[in-house]
Protein backbone atom coordinates (compact mmCIF):
# COMPACT_ATOMS: atom_id res chain seq x y z
CA UNK A 1 0.00 0.00 0.00
CA UNK A 2 2.69 2.09 0.91
CA UNK A 3 4.66 1.62 -2.05
CA UNK A 4 1.62 1.77 -4.02
CA UNK A 5 1.69 5.75 -2.87
CA UNK A 6 5.49 6.05 -3.11
CA UNK A 7 4.86 5.00 -7.04
CA UNK A 8 2.04 8.20 -7.50
CA UNK A 9 4.41 10.61 -5.62
CA UNK A 10 6.28 11.44 -8.56
CA UNK A 11 3.95 11.39 -11.56
CA UNK A 12 1.48 13.56 -8.97
CA UNK A 13 4.44 15.86 -8.39
CA UNK A 14 5.35 16.33 -11.70
CA UNK A 15 1.58 17.20 -12.99
CA UNK A 16 1.23 19.47 -9.95
CA UNK A 17 4.72 21.68 -11.53
CA UNK A 18 3.84 21.08 -15.00
CA UNK A 19 0.21 22.42 -14.89
CA UNK A 20 1.72 25.38 -12.73
CA UNK A 21 4.36 26.09 -14.74
CA UNK A 22 2.44 25.73 -18.15
CA UNK A 23 1.70 29.50 -18.61
CA UNK A 24 4.70 30.14 -18.05
CA UNK A 25 6.59 27.91 -20.22
CA UNK A 26 4.19 28.85 -22.83
CA UNK A 27 4.35 32.84 -22.54
CA UNK A 28 8.60 32.01 -22.83
CA UNK A 29 7.79 29.88 -26.23
CA UNK A 30 5.48 32.64 -27.62
CA UNK A 31 2.18 29.98 -27.53
CA UNK A 32 0.56 32.94 -25.78
CA UNK A 33 -2.91 31.09 -27.90
CA UNK A 34 -2.01 27.62 -25.42
CA UNK A 35 -3.22 29.51 -22.68
CA UNK A 36 -6.85 30.42 -23.69
CA UNK A 37 -7.12 26.98 -24.68
CA UNK A 38 -6.00 25.44 -21.30
CA UNK A 39 -8.74 27.68 -20.60
CA UNK A 40 -11.18 26.29 -23.08
CA UNK A 41 -10.18 22.52 -21.11
CA UNK A 42 -11.03 24.05 -18.08
CA UNK A 43 -14.06 25.16 -18.56
CA UNK A 44 -14.63 22.35 -20.63
CA UNK A 45 -13.51 19.38 -17.70
CA UNK A 46 -15.93 21.18 -15.46
CA UNK A 47 -18.98 21.13 -17.29
CA UNK A 48 -18.04 18.01 -18.54
CA UNK A 49 -17.57 16.41 -15.17
CA UNK A 50 -21.02 17.97 -14.18
CA UNK A 51 -22.58 15.94 -17.41
CA UNK A 52 -20.97 12.75 -15.89
CA UNK A 53 -22.78 13.05 -12.91
CA UNK A 54 -25.98 13.21 -14.37
CA UNK A 55 -24.85 10.71 -17.55
CA UNK A 56 -22.28 8.62 -16.04
CA UNK A 57 -23.75 7.77 -12.85
CA UNK A 58 -27.72 8.67 -13.07
CA UNK A 59 -28.16 7.13 -16.42
CA UNK A 60 -30.24 10.56 -17.73
CA UNK A 61 -29.06 11.87 -20.99
CA UNK A 62 -29.47 15.76 -20.98
CA UNK A 63 -29.02 16.90 -24.89
CA UNK A 64 -30.01 20.83 -23.85
CA UNK A 65 -26.35 21.03 -22.17
CA UNK A 66 -25.82 24.52 -24.31
CA UNK A 67 -28.84 26.18 -23.07
CA UNK A 68 -27.26 25.62 -19.05
CA UNK A 69 -24.25 26.77 -20.75
CA UNK A 70 -26.02 29.38 -21.92
CA UNK A 71 -27.84 30.59 -18.74
CA UNK A 72 -24.09 30.63 -16.80
CA UNK A 73 -23.16 32.97 -19.81
CA UNK A 74 -25.36 35.26 -20.69
CA UNK A 75 -26.70 35.29 -16.99
CA UNK A 76 -23.44 36.25 -15.63
CA UNK A 77 -22.69 38.70 -18.88
CA UNK A 78 -25.92 40.47 -17.90
CA UNK A 79 -25.83 40.81 -14.48
CA UNK A 80 -22.41 42.12 -14.68
CA UNK A 81 -23.43 44.86 -17.43
CA UNK A 82 -27.20 45.91 -16.70
CA UNK A 83 -27.03 45.50 -12.49
CA UNK A 84 -23.37 45.86 -11.61
CA UNK A 85 -22.87 43.18 -9.64
CA UNK A 86 -19.24 42.00 -9.51
CA UNK A 87 -17.85 39.45 -11.59
CA UNK A 88 -17.29 36.51 -9.54
CA UNK A 89 -20.27 37.05 -7.94
CA UNK A 90 -22.04 37.30 -11.19
CA UNK A 91 -20.92 33.99 -11.94
CA UNK A 92 -21.89 32.33 -8.90
CA UNK A 93 -25.59 33.69 -8.97
CA UNK A 94 -25.72 32.50 -12.91
CA UNK A 95 -24.70 29.47 -12.18
CA UNK A 96 -27.65 28.59 -9.70
CA UNK A 97 -29.99 29.85 -11.67
CA UNK A 98 -28.91 27.22 -14.28
CA UNK A 99 -28.86 24.69 -11.48
CA UNK A 100 -32.65 26.02 -10.46
CA UNK A 101 -33.56 25.92 -13.83
CA UNK A 102 -32.31 22.45 -14.40
CA UNK A 103 -34.05 21.13 -11.64
CA UNK A 104 -37.05 22.81 -12.71
CA UNK A 105 -36.53 21.11 -16.35
CA UNK A 106 -36.10 17.54 -14.35
CA UNK A 107 -39.11 17.52 -12.46
CA UNK A 108 -41.84 17.04 -15.03
CA UNK A 109 -38.86 15.32 -17.17
CA UNK A 110 -38.28 12.51 -14.42
CA UNK A 111 -41.22 10.45 -15.77
CA UNK A 112 -39.63 10.42 -19.18
CA UNK A 113 -37.88 7.36 -20.47
CA UNK A 114 -34.40 7.44 -22.60
CA UNK A 115 -35.48 8.84 -25.92
CA UNK A 116 -38.28 10.73 -24.87
CA UNK A 117 -36.43 12.46 -22.65
CA UNK A 118 -33.65 12.77 -25.76
CA UNK A 119 -36.02 14.98 -27.53
CA UNK A 120 -37.35 17.16 -24.40
CA UNK A 121 -33.55 18.40 -23.71
CA UNK A 122 -33.09 19.14 -27.13
CA UNK A 123 -36.57 21.20 -27.21
CA UNK A 124 -34.94 22.78 -23.87
CA UNK A 125 -31.99 24.27 -26.07
CA UNK A 126 -33.63 25.16 -28.69
CA UNK A 127 -35.71 27.23 -26.83
CA UNK A 128 -32.75 28.61 -24.91
CA UNK A 129 -31.05 29.38 -27.99
CA UNK A 130 -34.68 31.47 -29.32
CA UNK A 131 -34.52 33.46 -26.38
CA UNK A 132 -31.03 34.41 -27.00
CA UNK A 133 -31.52 35.57 -30.53
CA UNK A 134 -35.33 37.28 -29.76
CA UNK A 135 -34.68 38.28 -25.98
CA UNK A 136 -37.35 40.90 -24.50
CA UNK A 137 -35.79 44.46 -25.24
CA UNK A 138 -32.54 42.67 -26.47
CA UNK A 139 -31.19 42.75 -23.60
CA UNK A 140 -29.12 39.57 -24.91
CA UNK A 141 -27.83 41.37 -28.14
CA UNK A 142 -29.82 38.69 -29.61
CA UNK A 143 -27.80 38.48 -33.29
CA UNK A 144 -25.15 40.63 -32.32
CA UNK A 145 -24.04 38.89 -29.35
CA UNK A 146 -23.04 40.80 -26.27
CA UNK A 147 -19.49 41.78 -25.06
CA UNK A 148 -18.17 40.85 -21.38
CA UNK A 149 -15.44 41.99 -19.23
CA UNK A 150 -12.64 39.70 -17.34
CA UNK A 151 -13.54 39.39 -13.28
CA UNK A 152 -10.95 41.07 -10.91
CA UNK A 153 -10.91 39.94 -6.96
CA UNK A 154 -9.85 41.45 -4.06
CA UNK A 155 -8.04 44.20 -6.51
CA UNK A 156 -6.41 41.01 -8.18
CA UNK A 157 -6.92 42.00 -12.31
CA UNK A 158 -7.56 38.90 -14.29
CA UNK A 159 -7.39 40.34 -17.59
CA UNK A 160 -4.43 38.69 -18.61
CA UNK A 161 -5.29 35.07 -19.62
CA UNK A 162 -2.03 33.88 -18.01
CA UNK A 163 -4.37 34.79 -14.18
CA UNK A 164 -7.68 33.98 -15.97
CA UNK A 165 -5.73 30.57 -16.18
CA UNK A 166 -5.15 30.15 -12.19
CA UNK A 167 -8.21 31.45 -11.46
CA UNK A 168 -9.93 29.14 -13.84
CA UNK A 169 -7.63 26.03 -11.84
CA UNK A 170 -9.36 27.19 -8.78
CA UNK A 171 -12.47 26.62 -10.21
CA UNK A 172 -11.61 23.31 -11.38
CA UNK A 173 -10.23 22.09 -8.21
CA UNK A 174 -13.20 23.12 -6.51
CA UNK A 175 -15.87 21.30 -8.76
CA UNK A 176 -14.07 18.66 -8.66
CA UNK A 177 -13.91 18.25 -5.31
CA UNK A 178 -17.73 18.84 -4.96
CA UNK A 179 -17.95 15.89 -7.55
CA UNK A 180 -15.69 13.79 -5.63
CA UNK A 181 -17.90 14.38 -2.78
CA UNK A 182 -21.17 12.90 -4.43
CA UNK A 183 -20.12 10.65 -6.09
CA UNK A 184 -19.15 9.27 -2.42
CA UNK A 185 -21.79 9.76 -0.75
CA UNK A 186 -25.54 8.61 -0.84
CA UNK A 187 -25.81 10.64 -2.90
CA UNK A 188 -23.47 8.68 -5.86
CA UNK A 189 -24.77 5.78 -4.14
CA UNK A 190 -28.46 6.65 -5.63
CA UNK A 191 -27.19 7.64 -8.61
CA UNK A 192 -26.10 4.86 -9.84
CA UNK A 193 -28.55 2.57 -8.26
CA UNK A 194 -30.56 4.43 -10.56
CA UNK A 195 -28.83 3.94 -13.48
CA UNK A 196 -28.20 0.16 -12.34
CA UNK A 197 -32.16 -0.72 -11.79
CA UNK A 198 -34.83 1.63 -11.13
CA UNK A 199 -36.97 -0.79 -9.82
CA UNK A 200 -34.45 -2.11 -7.37
CA UNK A 201 -33.48 1.79 -6.36
CA UNK A 202 -37.32 2.47 -5.93
CA UNK A 203 -37.81 -0.71 -3.85
CA UNK A 204 -34.81 0.02 -1.62
CA UNK A 205 -36.29 3.15 -0.25
CA UNK A 206 -34.45 5.84 -2.89
CA UNK A 207 -36.79 8.50 -4.11
CA UNK A 208 -36.41 8.19 -7.97
CA UNK A 209 -38.14 11.40 -8.50
CA UNK A 210 -36.05 13.45 -6.47
CA UNK A 211 -32.78 12.26 -7.44
CA UNK A 212 -33.02 12.41 -10.63
CA UNK A 213 -33.84 15.97 -10.24
CA UNK A 214 -30.68 16.40 -8.13
CA UNK A 215 -28.51 14.87 -10.34
CA UNK A 216 -30.29 17.43 -13.12
CA UNK A 217 -29.45 20.16 -11.11
CA UNK A 218 -26.06 18.93 -10.55
CA UNK A 219 -25.21 18.87 -14.08
CA UNK A 220 -27.13 22.26 -14.75
CA UNK A 221 -25.03 23.87 -12.32
CA UNK A 222 -21.58 22.84 -13.24
CA UNK A 223 -22.37 23.71 -16.60
CA UNK A 224 -23.50 27.19 -15.99
CA UNK A 225 -20.62 27.92 -14.38
CA UNK A 226 -18.36 26.38 -17.00
CA UNK A 227 -20.66 28.87 -19.27
CA UNK A 228 -20.03 31.55 -17.02
CA UNK A 229 -16.21 31.06 -17.20
CA UNK A 230 -16.70 31.00 -21.32
CA UNK A 231 -18.35 34.42 -21.25
CA UNK A 232 -15.54 36.06 -19.36
CA UNK A 233 -12.78 34.49 -20.80
CA UNK A 234 -13.67 35.57 -24.37
CA UNK A 235 -14.88 38.57 -24.07
CA UNK A 236 -17.51 38.63 -26.57
CA UNK A 237 -20.42 35.96 -26.67
CA UNK A 238 -23.30 35.16 -29.13
CA UNK A 239 -26.38 33.26 -29.61
CA UNK A 240 -24.05 30.96 -32.32
CA UNK A 241 -22.09 29.14 -29.37
CA UNK A 242 -25.32 27.84 -27.80
CA UNK A 243 -26.38 25.82 -30.53
CA UNK A 244 -26.65 21.93 -30.64
CA UNK A 245 -23.65 21.27 -31.90
CA UNK A 246 -22.39 22.85 -28.25
CA UNK A 247 -24.34 19.95 -26.52
CA UNK A 248 -22.92 16.83 -28.92
CA UNK A 249 -19.46 18.12 -27.92
CA UNK A 250 -19.83 17.57 -24.40
CA UNK A 251 -21.74 14.35 -25.35
CA UNK A 252 -18.79 13.73 -27.17
CA UNK A 253 -16.17 14.48 -24.85
CA UNK A 254 -17.43 12.54 -22.40
CA UNK A 255 -18.13 8.85 -24.15
CA UNK A 256 -14.50 9.62 -25.99
CA UNK A 257 -12.72 9.53 -22.79
CA UNK A 258 -14.99 7.66 -20.74
CA UNK A 259 -17.87 7.61 -18.52
CA UNK A 260 -17.55 7.90 -14.13
CA UNK A 261 -14.24 8.85 -13.66
CA UNK A 262 -11.87 12.57 -13.77
CA UNK A 263 -9.37 10.82 -16.05
CA UNK A 264 -11.95 10.44 -18.09
CA UNK A 265 -13.57 13.77 -18.62
CA UNK A 266 -10.37 14.80 -18.69
CA UNK A 267 -9.02 12.90 -21.73
CA UNK A 268 -12.07 13.71 -23.47
CA UNK A 269 -12.50 17.25 -23.13
CA UNK A 270 -8.26 17.24 -24.63
CA UNK A 271 -8.70 15.26 -26.93
CA UNK A 272 -11.69 16.87 -28.63
CA UNK A 273 -10.07 20.09 -28.36
CA UNK A 274 -7.07 18.76 -30.34
CA UNK A 275 -9.45 17.81 -33.14
CA UNK A 276 -12.14 21.19 -32.76
CA UNK A 277 -8.68 22.89 -33.45
CA UNK A 278 -7.42 21.27 -36.27
CA UNK A 279 -11.55 20.96 -37.91
CA UNK A 280 -11.83 24.87 -36.87
CA UNK A 281 -12.21 25.73 -41.20
CA UNK A 282 -14.35 22.57 -41.61
CA UNK A 283 -17.56 24.40 -40.42
CA UNK A 284 -20.73 22.75 -41.00
CA UNK A 285 -18.50 19.53 -40.73
CA UNK A 286 -17.86 19.54 -37.14
CA UNK A 287 -21.21 18.03 -35.96
CA UNK A 288 -20.35 15.16 -38.55
CA UNK A 289 -17.03 14.48 -37.21
CA UNK A 290 -18.19 14.15 -33.44
CA UNK A 291 -21.05 12.05 -34.61
CA UNK A 292 -18.14 9.82 -36.33
CA UNK A 293 -16.76 9.96 -33.63
CA UNK A 294 -19.09 8.99 -30.80
CA UNK A 295 -20.05 6.05 -33.19
CA UNK A 296 -16.00 4.49 -32.98
CA UNK A 297 -15.71 5.12 -29.91
CA UNK A 298 -19.20 3.31 -28.69
CA UNK A 299 -18.26 0.07 -31.55
CA UNK A 300 -14.48 0.09 -30.67
CA UNK A 301 -14.05 1.22 -26.96
CA UNK A 302 -17.34 0.76 -25.03
CA UNK A 303 -15.89 2.14 -21.70
CA UNK A 304 -14.12 5.04 -23.54
CA UNK A 305 -10.62 5.59 -24.26
CA UNK A 306 -9.56 6.23 -20.16
CA UNK A 307 -12.25 3.41 -19.13
CA UNK A 308 -10.14 0.67 -21.50
CA UNK A 309 -6.67 1.89 -20.46
CA UNK A 310 -7.52 1.25 -16.70
CA UNK A 311 -8.97 -2.25 -18.08
CA UNK A 312 -5.38 -2.94 -19.88
CA UNK A 313 -3.87 -1.93 -16.63
CA UNK A 314 -5.74 -4.26 -14.31
CA UNK A 315 -4.84 -6.89 -16.67
CA UNK A 316 -1.81 -6.54 -16.97
CA UNK A 317 -1.47 -6.39 -13.33
CA UNK A 318 -3.39 -9.80 -13.11
CA UNK A 319 -0.65 -11.43 -15.62
CA UNK A 320 1.93 -10.05 -13.58
CA UNK A 321 1.22 -11.47 -10.26
CA UNK A 322 0.22 -14.51 -12.15
CA UNK A 323 4.13 -14.90 -12.82
CA UNK A 324 5.36 -13.96 -9.84
CA UNK A 325 3.73 -16.45 -8.09
CA UNK A 326 1.38 -15.28 -6.27
CA UNK A 327 -1.91 -16.33 -5.27
CA UNK A 328 -4.33 -14.64 -7.06
CA UNK B 1 -52.84 -5.80 17.03
CA UNK B 2 -51.27 -8.06 14.44
CA UNK B 3 -47.55 -5.98 12.70
CA UNK B 4 -49.04 -6.04 9.50
CA UNK B 5 -52.55 -6.85 7.77
CA UNK B 6 -54.11 -7.24 4.81
CA UNK B 7 -57.76 -7.28 4.57
CA UNK B 8 -60.00 -7.79 1.94
CA UNK B 9 -57.47 -7.40 -1.54
CA UNK B 10 -58.95 -7.46 -4.99
CA UNK B 11 -56.62 -6.40 -8.10
CA UNK B 12 -57.80 -6.43 -11.37
CA UNK B 13 -55.05 -6.17 -14.42
CA UNK B 14 -57.55 -5.90 -17.29
CA UNK B 15 -60.21 -8.92 -17.74
CA UNK B 16 -58.30 -10.60 -14.73
CA UNK B 17 -58.62 -10.75 -11.20
CA UNK B 18 -54.99 -11.39 -9.98
CA UNK B 19 -56.40 -11.61 -6.00
CA UNK B 20 -59.47 -11.56 -4.91
CA UNK B 21 -61.27 -10.65 -1.73
CA UNK B 22 -57.83 -11.79 -0.01
CA UNK B 23 -56.56 -10.83 3.68
CA UNK B 24 -53.65 -11.87 5.33
CA UNK B 25 -52.34 -10.79 9.13
CA UNK B 26 -48.60 -11.33 9.92
CA UNK B 27 -47.91 -11.41 13.83
CA UNK B 28 -44.16 -10.04 14.89
CA UNK B 29 -41.27 -12.22 15.39
CA UNK B 30 -43.48 -14.75 13.12
CA UNK B 31 -41.88 -16.54 10.26
CA UNK B 32 -45.46 -16.37 7.96
CA UNK B 33 -45.53 -18.37 4.83
CA UNK B 34 -47.91 -17.44 1.85
CA UNK B 35 -47.76 -21.01 -0.47
CA UNK B 36 -49.58 -21.64 -3.81
CA UNK B 37 -49.95 -22.65 -7.01
CA UNK B 38 -47.97 -21.09 -10.21
CA UNK B 39 -49.87 -17.78 -11.13
CA UNK B 40 -52.08 -17.68 -7.71
CA UNK B 41 -51.28 -14.08 -7.21
CA UNK B 42 -48.89 -14.71 -4.21
CA UNK B 43 -46.21 -12.22 -5.91
CA UNK B 44 -49.01 -9.90 -6.69
CA UNK B 45 -49.93 -9.66 -3.49
CA UNK B 46 -46.46 -8.56 -2.13
CA UNK B 47 -46.04 -6.24 -4.77
CA UNK B 48 -49.43 -4.22 -3.28
CA UNK B 49 -47.91 -4.58 -0.26
CA UNK B 50 -44.69 -3.06 -1.27
CA UNK B 51 -46.31 -0.43 -3.31
CA UNK B 52 -45.71 -1.43 -6.44
CA UNK B 53 -49.23 -1.73 -6.77
CA UNK B 54 -52.22 -0.23 -5.14
CA UNK B 55 -54.70 -2.51 -4.94
CA UNK B 56 -58.32 -1.72 -6.12
CA UNK B 57 -60.29 -2.83 -3.07
CA UNK B 58 -59.05 -3.78 0.06
CA UNK B 59 -56.67 -1.71 3.16
CA UNK B 60 -53.03 -2.74 4.02
CA UNK B 61 -52.41 -1.84 7.82
CA UNK B 62 -48.54 -2.30 9.27
CA UNK B 63 -48.47 -1.18 12.84
CA UNK B 64 -52.13 -0.01 12.74
CA UNK B 65 -51.89 2.50 10.10
CA UNK B 66 -52.94 2.85 6.19
CA UNK B 67 -49.65 2.20 3.71
CA UNK B 68 -51.88 0.89 0.69
CA UNK B 69 -51.27 3.63 -1.91
CA UNK B 70 -48.14 4.37 -0.34
CA UNK B 71 -45.35 4.87 -2.91
CA UNK B 72 -42.52 2.05 -2.76
CA UNK B 73 -39.57 3.80 -1.70
CA UNK B 74 -41.82 5.47 0.93
CA UNK B 75 -42.83 2.01 1.92
CA UNK B 76 -39.52 0.59 2.22
CA UNK B 77 -38.45 3.68 4.63
CA UNK B 78 -41.63 3.08 7.01
CA UNK B 79 -40.15 -0.44 7.53
CA UNK B 80 -40.87 -3.07 4.92
CA UNK B 81 -38.54 -4.55 2.66
CA UNK B 82 -38.37 -7.56 0.32
CA UNK B 83 -36.50 -9.82 -2.16
CA UNK B 84 -37.92 -10.08 -5.57
CA UNK B 85 -38.32 -13.30 -7.35
CA UNK B 86 -36.86 -12.32 -10.53
CA UNK B 87 -33.39 -11.48 -8.95
CA UNK B 88 -33.52 -7.52 -9.12
CA UNK B 89 -30.02 -6.35 -8.24
CA UNK B 90 -27.87 -3.08 -9.02
CA UNK B 91 -25.96 -5.60 -11.46
CA UNK B 92 -22.85 -3.31 -12.15
CA UNK B 93 -21.69 -3.01 -8.47
CA UNK B 94 -19.94 -4.81 -6.40
CA UNK B 95 -21.75 -6.61 -3.56
CA UNK B 96 -20.74 -4.10 -0.40
CA UNK B 97 -22.11 -1.82 -2.53
CA UNK B 98 -25.42 -3.29 -3.17
CA UNK B 99 -25.63 -3.69 0.74
CA UNK B 100 -24.88 -0.12 1.12
CA UNK B 101 -27.80 1.05 -1.16
CA UNK B 102 -30.03 -1.18 1.14
CA UNK B 103 -28.69 1.55 3.78
CA UNK B 104 -30.10 4.66 1.98
CA UNK B 105 -33.67 5.25 3.72
CA UNK B 106 -31.56 5.09 7.36
CA UNK B 107 -28.42 7.25 6.13
CA UNK B 108 -28.18 9.78 8.99
CA UNK B 109 -25.94 12.68 6.78
CA UNK B 110 -28.60 15.12 4.81
CA UNK B 111 -27.85 15.80 0.97
CA UNK B 112 -26.48 18.83 1.69
CA UNK B 113 -23.80 16.97 4.22
CA UNK B 114 -22.91 15.17 1.15
CA UNK B 115 -22.51 17.56 -1.00
CA UNK B 116 -20.11 19.47 1.04
CA UNK B 117 -18.61 16.07 2.15
CA UNK B 118 -18.55 17.22 5.78
CA UNK B 119 -16.19 15.15 8.40
CA UNK B 120 -19.54 13.72 9.82
CA UNK B 121 -20.79 12.38 6.63
CA UNK B 122 -17.30 11.13 5.60
CA UNK B 123 -17.00 9.57 9.12
CA UNK B 124 -20.68 7.75 8.77
CA UNK B 125 -19.64 6.15 5.26
CA UNK B 126 -16.81 4.73 6.64
CA UNK B 127 -19.00 3.18 9.49
CA UNK B 128 -21.66 2.38 6.70
CA UNK B 129 -18.78 0.09 5.09
CA UNK B 130 -18.51 -1.65 8.56
CA UNK B 131 -21.84 -2.37 8.84
CA UNK B 132 -22.42 -3.49 5.29
CA UNK B 133 -19.28 -6.44 5.20
CA UNK B 134 -21.37 -7.36 8.94
CA UNK B 135 -24.33 -7.79 6.69
CA UNK B 136 -22.75 -9.78 4.02
CA UNK B 137 -21.37 -12.13 6.67
CA UNK B 138 -24.90 -12.51 8.34
CA UNK B 139 -25.99 -14.30 5.09
CA UNK B 140 -22.81 -15.59 4.62
CA UNK B 141 -21.22 -14.22 1.41
CA UNK B 142 -18.71 -11.85 2.84
CA UNK B 143 -15.76 -13.00 0.30
CA UNK B 144 -18.27 -11.97 -2.40
CA UNK B 145 -17.41 -8.27 -1.23
CA UNK B 146 -15.55 -7.05 -4.02
CA UNK B 147 -17.25 -8.96 -6.64
CA UNK B 148 -19.17 -7.65 -9.03
CA UNK B 149 -22.84 -8.79 -8.19
CA UNK B 150 -24.00 -10.37 -11.90
CA UNK B 151 -20.56 -12.44 -11.27
CA UNK B 152 -22.21 -14.18 -8.18
CA UNK B 153 -24.09 -17.49 -8.12
CA UNK B 154 -27.78 -17.90 -8.53
CA UNK B 155 -27.58 -18.88 -4.55
CA UNK B 156 -25.30 -15.98 -3.73
CA UNK B 157 -27.41 -12.99 -5.63
CA UNK B 158 -30.34 -14.54 -3.54
CA UNK B 159 -28.65 -13.99 -0.19
CA UNK B 160 -27.51 -10.58 -1.82
CA UNK B 161 -30.64 -9.57 -2.09
CA UNK B 162 -31.43 -10.70 1.89
CA UNK B 163 -28.26 -8.66 3.21
CA UNK B 164 -29.31 -5.61 0.81
CA UNK B 165 -32.85 -5.79 2.02
CA UNK B 166 -31.73 -6.01 6.24
CA UNK B 167 -30.04 -3.38 5.31
CA UNK B 168 -32.61 -1.08 5.83
CA UNK B 169 -33.27 -2.18 9.15
CA UNK B 170 -36.80 -3.11 8.90
CA UNK B 171 -39.47 -4.24 10.60
CA UNK B 172 -40.73 -7.22 8.24
CA UNK B 173 -39.05 -8.67 5.27
CA UNK B 174 -41.05 -9.95 2.26
CA UNK B 175 -39.08 -12.63 0.60
CA UNK B 176 -40.11 -13.75 -2.49
CA UNK B 177 -39.24 -17.61 -3.59
CA UNK B 178 -35.82 -17.15 -1.51
CA UNK B 179 -34.70 -20.59 -2.03
CA UNK B 180 -35.20 -20.75 -5.85
CA UNK B 181 -31.90 -21.83 -7.51
CA UNK B 182 -30.39 -22.86 -4.41
CA UNK B 183 -28.64 -26.63 -4.00
CA UNK B 184 -29.52 -28.94 -1.15
CA UNK B 185 -26.88 -27.50 0.93
CA UNK B 186 -27.61 -23.68 0.56
CA UNK B 187 -31.33 -24.96 1.75
CA UNK B 188 -30.02 -26.16 4.80
CA UNK B 189 -27.96 -23.15 5.52
CA UNK B 190 -31.25 -21.22 4.42
CA UNK B 191 -32.98 -22.46 7.47
CA UNK B 192 -30.59 -21.40 9.73
CA UNK B 193 -30.38 -18.17 8.47
CA UNK B 194 -34.07 -17.28 8.52
CA UNK B 195 -34.25 -18.10 12.36
CA UNK B 196 -31.25 -15.71 12.12
CA UNK B 197 -33.18 -13.14 10.92
CA UNK B 198 -36.21 -13.80 13.25
CA UNK B 199 -33.71 -13.34 16.35
CA UNK B 200 -32.56 -10.31 15.08
CA UNK B 201 -36.13 -8.91 15.44
CA UNK B 202 -36.91 -8.90 11.91
CA UNK B 203 -40.44 -10.82 11.12
CA UNK B 204 -40.64 -12.80 7.97
CA UNK B 205 -43.65 -12.90 5.74
CA UNK B 206 -42.44 -15.42 2.43
CA UNK B 207 -43.18 -17.05 -0.45
CA UNK B 208 -42.39 -20.39 -0.67
CA UNK B 209 -42.72 -23.50 -3.24
CA UNK B 210 -40.02 -25.83 -1.41
CA UNK B 211 -42.70 -28.05 1.14
CA UNK B 212 -39.55 -29.05 3.39
CA UNK B 213 -38.55 -25.50 3.81
CA UNK B 214 -42.17 -24.28 4.49
CA UNK B 215 -43.48 -26.95 6.91
CA UNK B 216 -39.71 -26.82 9.09
CA UNK B 217 -39.68 -23.30 9.55
CA UNK B 218 -43.23 -21.15 9.15
CA UNK B 219 -45.21 -20.54 12.59
CA UNK B 220 -47.94 -19.78 10.15
CA UNK B 221 -49.37 -20.61 6.46
CA UNK B 222 -51.52 -19.12 4.10
CA UNK B 223 -52.55 -20.84 0.68
CA UNK B 224 -53.62 -18.60 -2.42
CA UNK B 225 -54.99 -20.25 -5.23
CA UNK B 226 -56.65 -18.38 -8.27
CA UNK B 227 -56.53 -14.99 -6.02
CA UNK B 228 -58.59 -16.50 -3.43
CA UNK B 229 -56.82 -17.49 -0.30
CA UNK B 230 -58.40 -20.69 0.16
CA UNK B 231 -56.67 -21.83 3.68
CA UNK B 232 -54.54 -20.67 6.76
CA UNK B 233 -53.33 -22.14 9.49
CA UNK B 234 -50.68 -24.20 11.43
CA UNK B 235 -48.05 -26.02 8.90
CA UNK B 236 -49.75 -29.32 10.25
CA UNK B 237 -53.39 -28.36 9.95
CA UNK B 238 -53.10 -26.75 6.32
CA UNK B 239 -51.38 -29.76 5.24
CA UNK B 240 -53.79 -31.79 5.81
CA UNK B 241 -57.00 -29.82 4.69
CA UNK B 242 -58.67 -31.10 1.53
CA UNK B 243 -58.63 -27.98 -0.23
CA UNK B 244 -55.19 -27.18 -0.30
CA UNK B 245 -54.55 -30.97 -1.33
CA UNK B 246 -56.75 -30.71 -4.08
CA UNK B 247 -55.14 -27.26 -5.43
CA UNK B 248 -51.79 -28.50 -4.75
CA UNK B 249 -52.35 -32.04 -6.40
CA UNK B 250 -54.96 -31.07 -8.67
CA UNK B 251 -57.31 -33.83 -8.72
CA UNK B 252 -60.72 -33.70 -10.29
CA UNK B 253 -64.09 -34.04 -8.05
N1 LIG C 1 -48.72 -6.30 -14.15
C1 LIG C 1 -49.55 -7.29 -14.51
N2 LIG C 1 -50.35 -7.15 -15.60
C2 LIG C 1 -51.17 -8.13 -15.98
N3 LIG C 1 -51.30 -9.30 -15.35
C3 LIG C 1 -50.55 -9.52 -14.26
C4 LIG C 1 -49.62 -8.52 -13.78
N4 LIG C 1 -49.00 -9.00 -12.68
C5 LIG C 1 -49.49 -10.21 -12.49
N5 LIG C 1 -50.43 -10.54 -13.41
C6 LIG C 1 -51.19 -11.78 -13.49
O1 LIG C 1 -51.68 -12.07 -12.21
C7 LIG C 1 -51.65 -13.46 -11.98
C8 LIG C 1 -50.90 -13.75 -10.72
O2 LIG C 1 -49.52 -13.55 -10.95
P1 LIG C 1 -48.44 -13.68 -9.80
O3 LIG C 1 -47.14 -13.34 -10.42
O4 LIG C 1 -48.86 -12.89 -8.65
O5 LIG C 1 -48.46 -15.22 -9.46
P2 LIG C 1 -47.58 -16.02 -8.42
O6 LIG C 1 -48.52 -16.64 -7.46
O7 LIG C 1 -46.50 -15.20 -7.89
O8 LIG C 1 -47.01 -17.17 -9.37
P3 LIG C 1 -45.58 -17.85 -9.40
O9 LIG C 1 -45.59 -18.95 -8.43
O10 LIG C 1 -45.46 -18.33 -10.80
O11 LIG C 1 -44.59 -16.79 -9.10
C9 LIG C 1 -51.05 -14.12 -13.21
O12 LIG C 1 -52.11 -14.60 -14.02
C10 LIG C 1 -50.34 -12.97 -13.88
O13 LIG C 1 -50.32 -13.16 -15.27
MG1 LIG D 1 -44.50 -15.17 -7.99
Amino acid sequence: MLQRKKNYLLPAAGATVLVLAFPFLANAFGYTYAITLACYVQLYFIAVSGYDVLFGYCGQINMGLAGFYAIGAYGSAILNEYCNIPIILSMIIASVASCVVGAILAYPCGKLQFHFLTLATIAFGNIINQILSHSPGGITGNFNGMYTQRPSLFGFDMTSTTSYYFFGLVCVIIFAVIKYHVVHSKLGRAFSAIRDNVKAADGMGINVRLYKVIAFAICALFTGFAGSMYAHLVGFISPDTFTQKQSVLFLTMLIFGGTTSFGGSLIGVVALMLVTESIRTLTGYQTLIYGVIIILVVILLPKGVFGELIGLKNRFAKKNRKHSGEVV
Amino acid sequence: MALLEANNITIRFGGITAVNNASLKVEKGSITSLIGPNGAGKTTMFNCISGVYTPNEGEILFNGKRIDGKRCFQICAGGISRTYQIINLFWKMTALENVMVGFHPRIKSSILHSLLGTRKQVQEEIELRQRAMEYLKFVGIEDTWNMISKNLSYGQQRLLEIARGLASEPEIILLDEPVAGMNTAEKAEFNKLLRRIVDKGVTVLMIEHDMNVIMGVSDYVYVLENGVMIANGKPEDVQKDPAVIKAYLGGDE
